[in-house]
């Protein structure tokens, strides 16, 4: 098929950017997730944050009434999603923060860290459900939220993304030696006093502030694929940290070329062709892998 | 296929097809119309001829609540010179961040180029209670599934008329005659569909979700239930029980369902209770040969008689 | 990288520590001299790592002192509580030991690198910088964390465990290592170690702990065939597997 790429850039600049920036920095989130064994927590998170956005919807005719969202009338906050986009991430967050911080809390008692955040994503799941259940509107419009609305993303939702993103970016960079040593080797941080607490508190909220963003604007279903594939992806091919980090963006980044690419090429919606962008690149990441063990037998 | 023919004639024919290329490629005004459902780009086609270039959203098959925005129709509407939409709160889960993303000002809210079919209509089960207290409802403006009302033909074209004239004034006569044309065909279909009601009157009929409410009332079927508890929300256990249990004694009905809404759920109930499920087409294009809007109310008005009769 | 003899590296008075409720030592008294090898040996469970986290201060003292004065510290973590999944080389983790002194964006800087360079090669790894260190054997991965301790520069270096499950020529090396280290440098050791023999040719002391005690031991005593064998054996049953492990 025929693209017209001018047009399309002229109709989706903040679409294509919103997906190139989340491409490039949640895969630097997801491998602190990755490294720590907890990539649990990349689809469990989401998961908490989409329950937080069904939960909003659900008590949204009792906050109109008694709080108010910027002065929107109830029809309004309920199906303009754009208008009400600061109450939907707002809600995100919370689930999303309180989510980390009760893992967090039952993390000190022994016991399979994978069965807990398992049991977690189980419970948010059924609350997204059961909420959308009882939101005015019914399920359509959390699909419609949480179906990932990179496509039709609207200014604010950039800027947000835009500056929140950049943040986590900036910190992650800044910081790096700590998160890093912190992760592998608490101990020998301690000893060389740096604050293993603050920056696990660091870690917490840029995890935090990276899915309760994209949940709302590149939706959950990316932000897992983002978040875990990439990684994974990048360990295959990494020879050392400094490059996994870089292959790991780029795959991040390549991924969500390629699926802006399909997309525009095949006229497919957005987000899931972006998750199917970094299946391929996994696989292509495991192909050296499989013609080794074909030369071997 | 091979093609034999002598020099001369195959010059002509590559002669035609380049004129007819370029006459193809010189539109004469066209108008650019993005409608959100096919029903609607069916009436857009009839009124705008071939003065109108027009774009269907959602598909046939689709849930009119739920549909998901390609990139293609994205393009579309920002190119577009009018948009039209049903309303009343059919297509509002997508329709507002399809707006946002176009970035038409023409089309948007209010817009010269925007019409709103819901606009004038009065709606059926309009809530008394307009606060949203009562739970989840995705018809919070009455039904607004007009377009399965075999009365609503002409309510369609005279909204659809009045946007093509104010973005393309200089197409009036042309639209006009068009009007007329097709308000002559839906009032000859009217009396059919009025004929044929006669051979229902009185039928029995569980439904999924509400849309066929406005045909059922015409039709004077009587429903005996819906399997959604309310508009948009799945069905619960209790709700299927309560519905089974109040099936029990009846005889003789069909459960009606669209190609969104046909599944394991209605299946079930078929099962328990052996009535058989009728699939209508739940939009123009939602089968093949239903291509127009009157072809597809004929469609279901035949596909009712012939599964209803049979019980 | 020479501290001044005779200052006290760290003192501890009457320090008890423990983990939430419990106390797991009571009133240890101890003082680290420069130049000094002690050995800290102990029945499994007596709570020798618990003595090795107060006076790294990983863990706070609930009562009693501890002074470490302005001493560099270095830790030579179990290479088995890194875990491999990182991707890192060599060299990558050894620059973590400049970690402390370095601003805050970056990951090294000109003069470290090539201290980095510098004490690879003394633990005998030179060239192996570029190699992932999830490659490499245990006895190598060992000397890698050992010039990672080194970069930090320390004056009292605490290792724990280090050559279990290395082999006997591993062994030798890294023992050799560290007893050049003392005697050229007057760094001080402070060794958690389950193997007599490695101890008993290397550490001017040691400190036994046991039921939550810790007592001085001399070198004499640890020299005296069979004392600390009685001790040991006295212990948990748990610690003589521990030995030959
Ligand atoms: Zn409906």
């Amino acid at each position: 098929m025929e693209v017209e790429w001018s047009l399309v850039w002229e109709i989706f600049p903040l679409s294509i950017l919103a997906a190139l920036l989340a491409g490039l920095v949640c895969p630097q989130v997801g491998n602190f997730l990755f490294l720590r064994r907890t990539g649990f927590y990349g689809v469990a998170l989401p998961q908490f944050a989409a329950c937080g956005v069904a939960f909003g919807f659900a008590i949204m005719p009792w906050w109109v009434a008694h709080v108010g969202i910027g002065g929107l009338d109830l029809d309004t906050a309920l199906e303009d999603t754009h208008a009400a986009v600061n109450y939907h991430m707002a809600w995100a967050g919370v689930f999303t923060f309180g989510g980390l911080g009760i893992l967090y809390l039952f993390g000190q008692k022994p016991g399979s860290e994978a069965a807990r955040i398992a049991a977690a994503f189980a419970l948010a799941s059924a609350g997204t459900i059961l909420f959308a259940h009882a939101s005015p509107t019914g399920e359509i419009f959390v699909h419609e939220l949480l179906r990932g609305s990179i496509l039709v993303i609207g200014l604010h939702e950039f800027e947000t993304l835009a500056v929140a993103f950049g943040f986590v970016a900036l910190a992650m960079w800044w910081f790096q030696r700590g998160l890093l040593l912190v992760s592998f080797d608490p101990d020998t941080a301690r000893v060389l006093g740096l604050g293993v607490r603050r920056y696990e508190a660091l870690l917490v909220v840029l995890i935090g502030l990276t899915v309760t963003i994209g949940s709302l604007t590149v939706g959950p279903v990316v932000l897992f694929a983002l978040l875990v594939l990439p990684p994974l992806a990048a360990s295959h091919l990494a020879r050392s940290l400094r490059s996994f980090r870089w292959i790991s963006s780029l795959i991040g980044l390549g991924s969500a070329a390629l699926g802006l690419q399909l997309s525009f090429a095949f006229d497919l919606p957005l987000g899931p062709t972006i998750v199917a962008g970094a299946g391929i690149l996994l696989g292509l990441s495991l192909l050296p892998f499989l013609s080794l063990g074909k030369s071997r037998t | 296929m091979v093609v034999k023919t002598t020099r001369g004639s195959a010059k002509g024919i590559l002669y035609a097809l380049l004129t007819s290329l370029l006459l193809a490629s010189i539109p004469l005004a066209e108008v650019r119309v993005v409608a959100t459902i096919p029903d609607l780009a069916d009436i857009v086609r009839e009124v705008g001829g071939d003065r109108v270039k027009v774009t269907a959203i959602a598909k046939g098959t689709e849930n009119v609540h739920e549909v998901r925005i390609r990139p293609s129709q994205i393009i579309a509407t920002d190119r577009a010179d009018l948009f039209v939409q049903m309303g009343l709160s059919l297509e509002h889960a997508w329709v507002p961040g399809l707006l946002t993303a176009a970035r038409n000002q023409d089309v948007s809210v209010g817009g010269k180029g925007f019409v709103n079919c819901g606009e004038g209509w009065e709606a059926l089960d309009v809530p008394a209670d307009a606060s949203r207290k009562r739970g989840a409802d995705l018809h919070p403006n009455g039904n607004p599934h007009f377009n399965l009302d075999p009365h609503s033909g002409p309510h369609m074209a005279r909204k659809i008329l009045e946007g093509l004239l104010r973005v393309d004034p200089d197409g009036r006569e042309y639209y006009e005659a068009n009007f007329a044309t097709y308000s002559k065909a839906l009032d000859v279909a009217l009396k059919r569909w009025e004929k044929q009601r006669e051979r229902l009157k009185g039928h029995k009929i569980v439904v999924y979700h509400t849309e066929f409410r406005y045909l059922t009332k015409f039709l004077g079927l009587e429903v005996l239930g819906t399997i959604e508890p309310k508009p948009g929300v799945p069905p619960t256990p209790s709700h299927l029980i309560k519905l089974i249990e109040s099936l029990k004694d009846q005889r003789g009905f069909v459960i009606v369902t669209a190609a969104w809404s046909n599944n394991r759920q209605v299946a079930e109930l078929s099962r328990r209770t052996s009535a058989p499920v009728v699939e209508l087409p739940g939009m123009v294009g939602s089968a093949a040969g239903v291509d127009t809007w009157i072809g597809s109310m004929d469609v279901r008005i035949n596909k009712l008689i012939a599964a209803l009769e049979k019980e | 990288m020479v501290p001044q003899t005779g200052s006290c590296l760290l003192s501890m008075t009457a320090a008890s520590f423990g983990y939430g409720k419990q106390e797991v030592i009571g009133g240890a008294s101890i003082a680290i001299e420069p130049a000094e090898f002690i050995a800290v040996m102990g029945p499994n469970g007596s709570g020798k790592t618990t003595l090795m986290r107060g006076v790294l201060g990983l863990l706070e003292a609930r009562s009693g002192r501890v002074d470490r004065g302005d001493t560099r510290l270095g830790y030579v973590p179990q290479r088995e509580s890194l875990d491999r999944l990182y991707p890192l080389t060599v060299l990558e983790v050894v620059r973590m030991g400049a970690f402390g002194r370095l601003r805050h964006w970056r990951t090294k800087s000109r003069g470290d690198e090539n201290l980095c360079l510098q004490m690879l090669e003394r633990v005998g790894l030179e060239g192996a910088h570029s190699k992932p260190f999830s490659s490499l054997s245990g006895g190598q991965r060992q000397r890698v964390l050992m010039a990672r301790a080194l970069v930090m520069q320390p004056q009292l270096l605490v290792l724990d465990e280090p050559t279990s499950g290395v082999d006997q020529a591993a062994a030798e090396g890294i023992r050799d290592l560290l007893l050049s280290m003392v005697r050229e440098e007057g760094l001080a050791i402070l060794l958690v170690s389950h193997q007599l023999e490695f101890v008993r040719t290397c550490a001017s002391r040691a400190l036994w702990v046991e039921g939550g005690r810790v007592t001085e031991k001399s070198k004499e005593s640890l020299l005296q065939n069979g004392s600390v064998e009685a001790l040991l054996a006295a212990g948990k049953k748990a610690a003589k597997e521990g030995i030959q492990a």
